[in-house]
């Protein structure tokens, strides 16, 4: 059997944007404007369009970036792990500042959003390979190498699983060994409506955040005339803290790929995309072998699994540092080469999707659970967990712990459990959900994690990310690496999340120099509602949502944070302000 | 057919249409307002969020109502659905919240802006009792740009509502969208550069909704409401040739195409007759336009409350004052 990608639906060749900006970008360092020219030509658009994408996407760039392109993460874990001096030690080492290049062209170091390694900080990619657990010897040691002319694929580490908890029993569900093959077998045993009810009887609910049933996407996709049909992996894991699809992807890609291609199976699709984040590139020989395995075997390509006129292939689409492309409908502009700007939502992908032709969007631990769901059986499944929400769940735990890594859950255990489990420090606020999610005080730490009551919020519904904070953590500060995040990652196609998430943030900077008042909360509060009602995808709509609960939550803390010399009248003169604005004057 | 009630009235609507047309086919204060769609154009709205409504019944089928509100312009109506504009305080204070949005990082030079007295920006701030926003950050700032001879691009004012860069694509002969960057710092300034060179590129200045886009040949000439609208047309092989003047005594200070009662262009016009016939032995006079509600009223609310702010405008900016033109106070003395 043919080991590569095999060719059952042409597309159409602008889709390519991403992948020759990525090998530009790789070759040169940067884009260069000759590049602009040639792209441009090649699909037929204009230069100015070509600009459009490359300017959208952070890894990207238009300046060189060095032979060696650092990236080091500023997420809040990375912050609370010490990422400040990992930065300054950098630029000492290097000779670069944090946003440039060296004179000698040989160092680029920027900043980025969360990795996906906050079990490991501080963290750094170096041309897009890993380096973890980082400390100021470290660095030296890694760049003395890399002016030694080492090669960076020879020193970069091998991020760890750090699977830290299963079920008791063996009664894991995703770490399970499964037979290459075996679901699909039993999915073609079922039939595709078979599959369908059986994901019904197991109340799978999207595990990408926003727990939709999955048989009832996989139903209305089945249900679509149109053809060809597509199913993709949203495998861009953009939440800070989040990093379970990681190590979905490292230890068991097999099990993602059969999820796939059971869902193909299901409603009838002939090519499938896994949409990878940029960040996660040092992952994709592993998702390649796999795929050329499967492709071996006669899993994947022609007649798969031996099912006569089911074809099936997938490919690897790499993204390129965006947050917002996590989101499904912008993953789709992203994946057709443009900007990753979301959709507004006339159709669902399901009906129109990739190509405007109908779409499955599913997330990577919800394609792995399809898999061993199909393969352990519907009865086995709703052992696990509890009433009304079966299964287990993964975690990323991190922050203050003394064992952050990945827990799998069973549905049903109490935040206290699984701080005891990832031995908290001092627990005193827990961010779940990661930023877009929800922040919980440790007087709630009886709460369950489950799927179940949401409205009365008495349950809590864990997206994958779990950071425990202790009681020294600044919130305002926490907070404000949230802010200055989402203003980052904001597309700015509408006005609330666009000019929103800018204020947002200087007001929480104000707070956080003692110079707020009174009146700058309530305006932060309204400001953070209007956001939500009015936002059009969901970045803007959950932007604020932290913010707002913790106002309620911690609503003394605040108050303590207000500039209590304020009279009425005199506001206190904002120092750094005044000077940020001279820094950008300069410039 | 199928029904649509918005503000306790009754529609009847053709299937496949938005909440916006449908209470569009109306009229009326059911209407919401809007700052990026536009009817004459394909694919836009969805960016601005100003016609948000609230949907308190989807359809006959599903009578729930939706969570939060949705952007009218970009939301299909249903038989049975129930919507909520006018009627509703949660949407006019969320929409107060855009307008505030919107005004954030927006100059406030309307004493200095060609726009002013036409703006839907400061409608909606008048409207919403917003024009006053104190903003006490600094505001994004960018140069000021020509576009070819004809056209200037002040970018501060641009509210990113996509309807020049939809023009450029759908009425000129330049291609697919070209914004860059991303989020509080994305701009079209560079893509409009580029992309607008043709006999129909003056149309930019009719669908931008505030003053970012303006006509070079009108600038400070004069306040839109000391001048007259005739409307006129002329035998044009580009275009249709139907037109608007603005009079200032018997001069034609400037062409624009005509526009319905939401702002839009009636019908596109070419260049030629844009910028180059401005006598009236150019044109077949058809008498005075009848200028709808907007342009009006913000000439009302314009007046008094901004001479105080044109005194501060005097000071901090000098050039203002030796410009003719430029405040109400030299205009009143012309
Ligand atoms: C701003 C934003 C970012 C998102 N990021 C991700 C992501 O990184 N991974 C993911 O699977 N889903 C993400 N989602 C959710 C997706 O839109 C979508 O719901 C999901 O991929 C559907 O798959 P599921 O049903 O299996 O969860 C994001 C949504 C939003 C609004
Ligand atoms: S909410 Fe934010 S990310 Fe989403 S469309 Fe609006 S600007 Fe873009
Ligand atoms: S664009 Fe409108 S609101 Fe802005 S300065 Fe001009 S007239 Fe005033
Ligand atoms: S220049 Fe005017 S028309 Fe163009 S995006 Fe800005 S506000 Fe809209
Ligand atoms: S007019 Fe509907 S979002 Fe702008």
């Amino acid at each position: 059997m043919a080991e590569t990608i095999q060719t059952i639906f042409t597309e159409p060749a602008h889709t390519q944007m991403m992948n020759r900006l990525w090998d530009l970008q790789l070759q040169n360092g940067y884009i260069r404007d000759e590049d602009i020219t040639q792209l441009a030509s090649l699909f037929g658009l204009s230069e100015i369009e070509v600009e459009g994408v490359v300017s959208f996407y952070h890894f990207f760039h238009r300046q060189p970036t060095g032979k060696y392109t650092i990236y080091v993460n500023n997420s809040i874990v990375a912050e609370h792990k010490g990422c400040q001096r990992i930065i300054e030690t950098f630029e000492r080492e290097t000779g670069a500042r944090l946003g440039s290049v060296d004179r000698s062209g040989m160092f680029g170091l920027f900043e980025t959003p969360c990795i996906g390694l906050s079990d490991q900080e501080p963290s750094a990619l170096i041309n897009f390979y890993p380096f973890t657990q980082l400390n100021a010897m470290k660095v030296k040691d890694i760049v003395g190498r890399l002016k030694a002319g080492v090669d960076v694929a020879d020193i970069c580490d091998q991020p760890q699983d750090n699977i830290r908890f299963t079920p008791a029993e063996n009664k894991t569900l995703f770490f399970r060994h499964l037979e290459a093959g075996a679901s699909i077998t039993k999915a073609q045993a079922l039939s595709p409506n078979g599959v369908i009810d059986a994901l019904k009887i197991s109340e799978l609910a999207g595990r990408g955040g926003a727990y939709f049933p999955t048989w009832k996407k996989w139903q209305a996709a089945k249900e679509q005339g149109a053809s060809p049909k597509f199913v993709v992996c949203n495998a861009d894991e953009g939440e800070p803290g989040t990093f379970k699809d990681r190590v979905l992807m490292n230890a068991c890609p097999h099990s993602l790929i059969e999820g796939m291609i059971i869902c193909a199976y299901t409603i009838g699709a002939s090519m499938g995309f896994i949409y990878l984040r940029g960040e996660y590139r040092w992952l994709l020989p592993r998702l390649e072998a796999t795929l050329a395995d499967y492709r071996k075997m006669g899993l994947l390509g022609k007649n798969c699994n031996r099912i006569e006129g089911f074809d099936f292939d997938i490919r690897i689409q790499m993204g390129a540092g965006s947050y917002v492309c996590g989101e499904e409908t912008a993953l789709l502009e992203s994946l057709e080469g443009k900007r990753g700007e979301p959709r507004t939502k006339w159709f669902f992908p399901v009906e129109k999707g990739y190509l405007q032709l109908p779409t499955v969007v599913n997330n990577v631990e919800t394609f792995c659970a399809v898999a061993q769901i199909l393969d352990i059986g519907t009865d086995a499944y709703l052992k696990l967990g509890i009433p009304g929400s079966p299964g287990t769940k993964l975690i990323s735990v991190s922050g203050d712990c003394k064992l952050p890594g990945l827990y799998e859950i069973e549905w049903g255990m109490t935040v206290a459990e699984l701080l005891e489990l990832c031995e908290a420090e001092n627990p005193y606020y827990i961010q779940v959900s990661g930023p877009s999610g929800e922040c919980i005080s440790i007087k709630e730490k009886f709460r369950r994690i489950s799927m179940l009551d949401l409205l009365a919020r008495k349950d809590i519904r864990c997206g994958g990310s779990f950071m425990v904070f202790n009681k020294e953590r600044d919130l305002v500060r926490v907070l404000l690496n949230f802010a200055a995040f989402f203003k980052q990652e904001s597309c700015g196609i509408c006005t609330p999340c666009r000019a929103g998430n800018f204020i947002i943030q200087r007001k929480l900077e104000r707070l956080d120099n003692g110079l707020a008042i009174e009146e700058d909360l309530k305006e932060l509060k309204t400001w953070g509602e209007i956001m939500k009602t009015t936002s059009r995808c969901g970045l803007g709509k959950t932007a604020t949502n932290s913010l707002i609960l913790a106002m309620d939550k911690f609503h003394d803390y605040f108050v303590e944070k207000l500039d209590k010399s304020y009279n009425g009248q005199s506001m206190k003169f904002d120092m750094e302000a005044a000077t940020r604005e001279y820094e950008t004057y300069k410039k | 057919m199928p029904e649509i009630t918005i503000d306790g009235q009754k529609i009847e609507f053709n299937q496949g249409m938005t909440i916006l047309e449908a209470a569009r086919s109306k009229g009326g204060d059911l209407v919401p307002p809007t700052m990026c769609y536009y009817s004459k154009l394909k694919d836009t709205g969805g960016y601005c969020r100003t016609c948000i409504v609230k949907v308190e019944a989807e359809s006959v089928k599903n009578p729930r109502a939706l969570p939060k509100p949705v952007a009218s312009c970009r939301t299909l109506a249903q038989d049975g659905m129930v919507v909520k504009n006018q009627t509703s305080p949660e949407v006019l204070e969320a929409r107060a919240g855009v307008v505030e949005f919107l005004l954030i990082n927006h100059p406030l030079d309307c004493p200095v802006c060609d726009q002013a007295g036409e703006c839907s920006l400061q409608d909606l701030g008048y409207e919403h009792g917003k024009m006053d926003t104190r903003y006490e950050f600094k505001r994004r700032e960018f140069e000021q740009r020509d576009i070819g001879d004809k056209i200037k691009l002040h970018m501060n004012r641009c509210i990113l509502c996509y309807r020049c860069v939809k023009t450029a694509e759908q009425i000129t002969d330049g291609r697919v969208h070209g914004v860059c960057s991303r989020g509080d710092v994305a701009e079209i300034s560079t893509y409009i550069e580029q992309a607008i060179d043709n006999d129909f590129s003056g149309n930019v200045i009719d669908v931008c909704p505030v003053g970012a886009l303006t006509d070079k040949t009108f600038r400070f000439k004069n306040r839109v409401w000391f001048t007259k609208p005739v409307d006129a047309h002329r035998e044009c092989p580009k275009c249709s040739g139907k037109v608007r003047l603005w009079y200032k005594g018997e001069d034609i200070l400037r062409v624009t195409a005509r526009k319905d009662q939401y702002g839009e262009v009636e019908e596109w016009i070419c260049n030629e007759c844009r910028f180059e016939k401005k006598k009236t032995a150019d044109w077949v006079i058809e008498g005075p336009s009848k200028v709808d509600k907007h342009s009006v009223i913000s000439a009302n609310h314009y007046l008094a409350p901004e001479m105080k702010n044109d005194l501060s405008m005097l000071i901090l900016n000098p050039d203002a004052g030796n410009n003719p033109g430029s405040s109400p106070f030299s205009k009143e003395q012309e």
